[in-house]
């Protein structure tokens, strides 16, 4: 699939100048993670021990401001960069040391219904206990997180978190299908020959392949089979989220961790350039995934994150306060969390239900598909998830634009609460990265640019599975006015006045 | 010293509101010359605070006729009032302000 271009013809990030060389090395990964893992603990310990005003406290700028900002800026001009310096992987790799590890996630569970509930947990913990006005809150959430990771992949083999649990990976495994970077395989030749796949089975002191005779790499020298029992130390792990680079395609499940590219005898692994979305329309078997069309879980999991983006904005414009104040007296409600609730199931779960089978239904119908709602569904979905990245990124990047430069003063008074004054008084009135007036067109430029996508992305899934013709075109019909939809609603979203109301913990 | 700052209309709408601040010592006499500033930050980051400071308007009585509120939600004033021989009080009031709408404002 997103192989189809010949490598020659796409660019490979790790042969950049300087950027290259940085990656290539062994330990660019946990030098970003050291850092990120710093500003971890500047979160944590300014939210849990610094002033209680989200504003002026690491805890509420840096998540909420800069780090939203960084992922929809990475994630739209690169990839899944986020995850690649995870900092929540640093005391995992304790983990795997200290504890067993060595249990094998439950079978029920290897689908992403859990990482669907999760996330749905934390966009609705997000807004019923206003996360964003509470330094001390987020503060733990940071820590439970550390934690979380910590224990599940201390008893569990590989990466179980990232691949069945993360909510926050998984915010970045769907949108990351728009990116214009994976990592890929260079030559699918050099995959074809190779006998040892290091990278997914890792390095060990004694290579443990089979090798068949005029079956390997060219110029790899002859290897015998070692049982698992004499391979020795680990030198270098493979992929933990199980993607075998020889059918991996696309940024599913890719955390970007770079262990495949060291872990390649033949250096045939890089982090190659492609078309944006591509991957969306392509329905190959996918490594350690499956074929898209054939996943119900993975479907709903991005289908659910193109509706949440509206809803999260939703929650910050001056409308749901109306809404939750009918629903409240309508039900005889006063608790916020749990109108909250209501109003997430509703808009995020049974509106998106009801709109997706009335859409499946229609383009089964016109197209004669002869398929049931769900298999529509999970055919056609994935055709949404532009849209839905275009309100993430319009929505994220309005933070980061507008608050961008409270960073300044909110360093400048953290380090003076330490007692290293070194930056001067705190200067509150910076703030804003760019005039004010040019954010409601990046955001309405960033949006449309999402439903552009999603109208194109709609029509090559209807030819796949149709062929080129007026049946894709009627197959894509319905689809392209729910994503019509989808983008009048975060039109009407963006240009309401932002009302973000939440409890107050300064005092 | 007790400071207390009142708000006028309350709640207050987007735009200009009237905050009167009151000082006294702990007798209840009015305490005169003070100077009075106002910050108001909204509860979420990323917003820059609105500032200003309160003109003496009769025996302990200091008001500020224009404090423009910038956006709707949840804010945080916080009034500080300084006397010439460095005393200093100060104390914090959480209000939500309410429309009237700004467009485009997600």
């Amino acid at each position: 699939m997103s192989r189809a271009p010949s490598a020659s013809s796409r660019r490979d990030l790790l042969k950049a100048p300087l950027l290259g060389t940085f990656l290539r090395w062994r330990h660019a990964r946990s030098a970003l993670q050291v850092v990120l893992l710093g500003i971890a603990v500047v979160v944590i310990t300014d939210g849990l021990f610094g002033p209680q005003l989200a504003p002026k406290n690491m805890a509420g700028i840096l998540p909420w401001v800069h780090w939203r900002g960084f992922v929809a800026l990475g994630l739209l001009v690169a990839g899944n960069l986020f995850c690649m310096a995870c900092p929540f992987m640093l005391p995992r790799r304790l983990a795997k040391k200290i504890l067993p590890g060595n249990r094998h996630w439950p079978r029920t569970f290897r689908t992403k219904w859990l990482a669907l509930f999760l996330l749905f947990l934390f966009l609705w913990a997000y807004e019923a206990f206003d996360l964003w006005a509470s330094p001390w809150l987020t503060a733990w959430v940071a820590l439970a997180y550390f934690v979380a990771a910590f224990v599940i992949d201390g008893f569990f083999r590989g990466a179980a978190f990232c691949k069945y649990l993360c909510p926050i990976g998984h915010f970045h495994f769907v949108n990351s299908l728009v990116s214009p970077l994976e990592v890929a395989i260079r030559d699918p030749e050099v995959c074809a020959t190779c006998r040892t796949r290091e990278c997914i089975t890792g390095v060990y002191e004694k290579r443990r392949a089979l090798d068949a005779p005029g079956a390997r790499a060219p110029g790899s020298a002859p290897v015998k089979a070692v049982r698992m029992s004499e391979r020795g130390r680990l030198l270098q792990n493979g992929c933990e989220l199980w993607l075998y680079q020889g059918t991996k395609a696309g940024n599913m499940d890719c955390t970007f961790c770079m262990e495949c590219i060291h872990a390649c005898p033949h250096d045939n692994v890089g982090i190659l350039s492609r078309p944006p979305a591509r991957e969306l329309w392509e329905d190959p078997l996918r490594a350690g995934i499956g074929r898209f069309s054939q996943r119900p879980d993975l479907a709903a999991l991005a289908l659910f994150l193109t509706f949440a983006a509206f809803m999260n904005a939703f929650g910050m414009v001056s409308p749901v306060y109306a809404v939750e104040s009918w629903l409240g007296k309508l039900l005889g409600l006063s608790s916020e969390p749990v109108l909250v609730g209501l109003l997430f199931v509703a808009g995020m779960i049974l509106l998106p239900a009801g709109l997706l089978a009335l859409t499946a239904a229609a383009s089964a119908t016109v197209s004669g598909s002869g398929r049931s709602v769900i298999e529509e569904a999970t055919r056609y979905g994935w055709a949404l998830v532009p849209v839905g990245f275009g309100m993430w990124v319009a929505h994220y990047l309005y933070h980061f634009l507008i608050g961008g430069l409270a960073i300044i003063p909110a360093t400048q008074e953290y380090l003076a609460d330490l007692g290293l004054p070194l930056l001067g008084a705190p200067e509150w009135t910076l703030g804003p990265l760019v005039p004010e007036s040019w954010l409601i067109p990046l955001e309405l430029l960033f949006l449309e640019l999402g439903l552009l996508v999603s109208l194109v992305v709609a029509y090559r899934i209807a030819q796949r599975e149709l062929g080129p013709g007026p049946r894709a075109v009627r197959a894509t019909v319905p689809w392209g006015l729910l994503a019509i939809t989808l983008s009048v609603a975060g039109i009407w979203l963006l240009l309401q006045p932002m009302e973000m109301r939440g409890t107050v913990m300064g005092g | 010293m007790i400071l207390e700052l009142a708000i006028s209309p309350t709640p207050p709408g987007v735009g200009p509101a009237r905050l009167i601040i009151s000082l006294r010592d702990t007798l209840g006499n009015p305490v005169e010359g003070a100077d009075v500033n106002v910050e108001g930050n909204m509860n979420h980051a990323g917003m820059v605070p609105v500032t200003g400071t309160a003109l003496r308007q009769g025996p302990g009585l200091y008001v500020l006729p224009e404090f423009r509120f910038t956006m709707a939600g949840s804010w945080v004033l916080t009034a500080t009032a300084t006397l010439p021989d460095g005393r200093e009080a100060r104390t914090r009031k959480n209000t939500d302000v309410v429309g009237p709408p700004q467009r485009g404002h997600l």
